[in-house]
């Protein structure tokens, strides 16, 4: 069954069609990519299940549910966590309180409780529970010896895994992410690709990957959407799409670009 | 182990300190009182700016709020003293969180403007309600008297005071290391992904401003009774931008940097002050004209150059000292360790 699905979803930011008549469905349980040449769209397309870009036409479901109705603070409610293309972590906080404002909407007193703080067992609770799956899921990326450091001093690699971190954390049934290997060397993606798999099965969440490296979405993903300025050209199993004329035609027309500027 | 002994005898010595000071320094009890009652609007003003990252610079505008609720009812409708203070917060912080709203539509300078605006604006509405607030001539707050006795020195106030700072500090420690607090700081660093995990935008500033006006209501409340004259013009653009210096000055999003920053400010003019006195009756320069104004203006003088050179060179304010103390001395203590006990392999 699909957990989500986009019907001729158009954005535009003035004269821009930056998404155009895009259908896609992403099967539940299922990693998929959603791969693309620069400004195909990619990230326009997740802004658009956060809420933060109004789609002009077309219809976005999720769990049979219009996604279109609610407000961006409500999505992860219903179980869509993301990341950023350019991380968003916050300054402020060290990664452990990152990972706690992950589960924010899962830690359930209001404003007087937290006046009160931990004179109610209450919280005490929330907070604990909070913490310690802040811990699991930080192990489980491998970056728990960074707990109490500041993002902005991380290198960017280890912020881009922070942020999955966060994502994960609130236990979301769908999450959106934007290029995690940006900034890994080869042997770290490997590992990311495998740890993307591992998650899917011990969260039993479902995947929607944007990403530039091709190793990485070929090997890992089971079903592939091509964007290419904005419209959807080819859609299928990696093999598939790996085989379309159009694709092809689109990734060798960018080097082709790229070759005549060198 | 030593931590805490050292909180015991600090706080000791602060709750002795009325009965020890002698009669010669009553102004300085006074001023006292008076840093510490900004220094609740601080800590409420901290959480705002410091943490939420929205400004405000109309803040004293909630503490004469909250001083005229606290007059009108304790002394107009006869509710108990220590019953109006906190209920002068809670109406404060419902006129907070209500101009919260048009402030969601603001940030950075405009909010600034926003927020200077309605600092202008309520004293002029407060002063249309003659009957309740007096108008410009003003209102006496009357003395408490709690469990017979009365608050009417300045020594006796400091405890009145002190036991609302310190409730009020701990309240301040609890909302920031809650969810509520974690989600002020994730608004202030990124507004996409604060929303994204589920943070109202909405729900979250108009808090921050509810929850900041409430310590300014509650301070206010304290203010009245104390000072026993309240006008609205008393409460305007000067305290409000004292308030902004005091947190930029103590340490944004702290409630320690609130609380230094208020006392330093509270004291630094009665310091500089003391100085400038002594200088001019030094007898030094004496036939110059331009070193005796000099001399005479220093008060001012100093108290500028004071604050420029803690903002160029402190700028993560005054309780960043303490840090870099403590950074220094561990360095310190390390070079001293090696040179000491020549340590072989470990
Ligand atoms: N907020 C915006 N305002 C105006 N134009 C925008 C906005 N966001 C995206 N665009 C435009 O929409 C198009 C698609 O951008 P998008 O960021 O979705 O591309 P992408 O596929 O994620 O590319 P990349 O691989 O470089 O991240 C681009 O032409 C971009 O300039
Ligand atoms: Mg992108």
């Amino acid at each position: 069954m699909a957990i989500l699905e986009l019907s001729g979803v158009t954005v535009r930011f003035g004269g821009i069609v930056a998404v155009n008549q895009l259908d896609m469905k992403v099967e539940e349980g299922t990693i998929h990519g959603l791969i693309g040449p620069n400004g195909a769209g990619k990230s326009t397309v997740f802004n658009v299940l956060s809420r933060y870009y109004e789609p002009a036409e077309g219809t976005v479901t999720f769990d049979g549910r219009n996604l279109l109705q609610y407000q961006p603070s409500q999505v992860v409610g219903l179980g869509i966590a993301r990341t950023f293309q350019n991380v968003e972590l916050f300054r402020g906080l060290t990664v452990w309180e990152n990972l706690m404002v992950g589960q924010h909407h899962n830690i359930r007193y209001g404003m007087f409780a937290a006046a009160l703080g931990g004179l109610l067992p209450r919280v005490r609770q929330a907070e604990q529970e909070a913490r310690d799956r802040a811990m699991e899921v930080l192990e489980f990326l491998g970056i728990a010896a960074h707990r109490d450091a500041y993002p902005q001093f991380l290198p960017y690699g280890i912020q881009k895994r922070v942020e999955f971190a966060r994502a994960l954390v609130s236990r979301p049934r769908l999450i959106l992410l934007d290029e995690p290997a940006a900034g890994m060397n080869p042997s770290e993606t490997e590992e990311l690709a495998q740890l993307i798999k591992i998650m899917r099965d011990k969260y039993e969440t479902t995947v929607l990957l944007v990403e530039h490296d091709m190793s990485l979405v070929m090997s890992i993903c089971e079903r592939i959407t091509v964007m290419d300025f904005g419209r959807k050209i080819a859609d299928g199993t990696p093999a598939e799409v790996q085989a379309n004329p159009a694709v092809i035609k689109a990734y060798l027309g960018e080097e082709e670009v790229e070759a005549e500027h060198a | 182990m030593t931590r805490k002994l050292l909180y015991v005898i600090g706080f000791a010595a602060v709750l002795a300190l009325p009965q020890v000071l002698p009669e010669e320094l009553n102004w300085l009890i006074m001023l006292l009182d008076r840093a510490l009652m900004i220094a609740i609007v601080a800590i409420g003003l901290n959480i705002l700016t410091g943490n939420a990252g929205q400004i405000s610079l109309g803040h004293a505008a909630f503490m004469g709020f909250g001083a005229f609720v606290c007059y009108g009812l304790t002394d107009i409708i006869g509710v108990p003293f220590w019953f109006s203070v906190p209920i002068a917060g809670f109406v404060a912080a419902i006129l907070g969180w209500g101009l919260g709203f048009p402030a969601l539509r603001l940030s950075g300078h405009y909010l600034a403007i926003a927020t200077l605006g309605f600092g202008y604006a309520i004293p002029q509405i407060l002063n249309l309600f003659e009957g309740w607030t007096g108008g410009w001539t003003g209102v006496k707050p009357s003395v408490p008297t709690l469990f017979g006795i009365s608050f009417s020195s300045d020594r006796a106030y400091f405890y009145l005071i002190l036991v609302t700072l310190v409730v009020l500090v701990w309240i301040a420690r609890n909302i920031q290391r809650s969810a509520v607090g974690r989600a002020f700081i994730a608004l202030r660093d990124s507004e996409v992904a604060a929303q994204a995990m589920g943070i109202s935008l909405a729900k979250y500033k108009t808090m921050a401003f509810a929850i900041s006006a409430f310590y300014a209501g509650v301070a206010g409340g304290l203010w009245a009774h104390w000072l026993n004259y309240i006008s609205p013009g008393n409460f305007g653009f000067g305290i409000s931008i004292e308030l902004f210096t005091i947190i930029v000055l103590g340490g944004l999003g702290t409630v320690s940097g609130a609380i230094v920053g208020a006392l330093f400010l509270g004291l630094l003019p009665k310091l500089t002050e003391i100085i400038s006195l002594s200088l001019q009756r030094s007898g030094a320069f004496a036939d110059s004209f331009f070193m005796q104004n000099v001399f005479k203006n220093s008060n001012q003088v100093l108290t500028g150059v004071i604050l420029i050179l803690v903002v160029l060179y402190l700028p993560m304010g005054l309780v960043d000292l303490w840090r870099k103390a403590r950074v220094w001395w561990e360095t310190r203590r390390q070079a001293a360790g090696r040179q000491a006990v020549p340590r072989g392999v470990k």
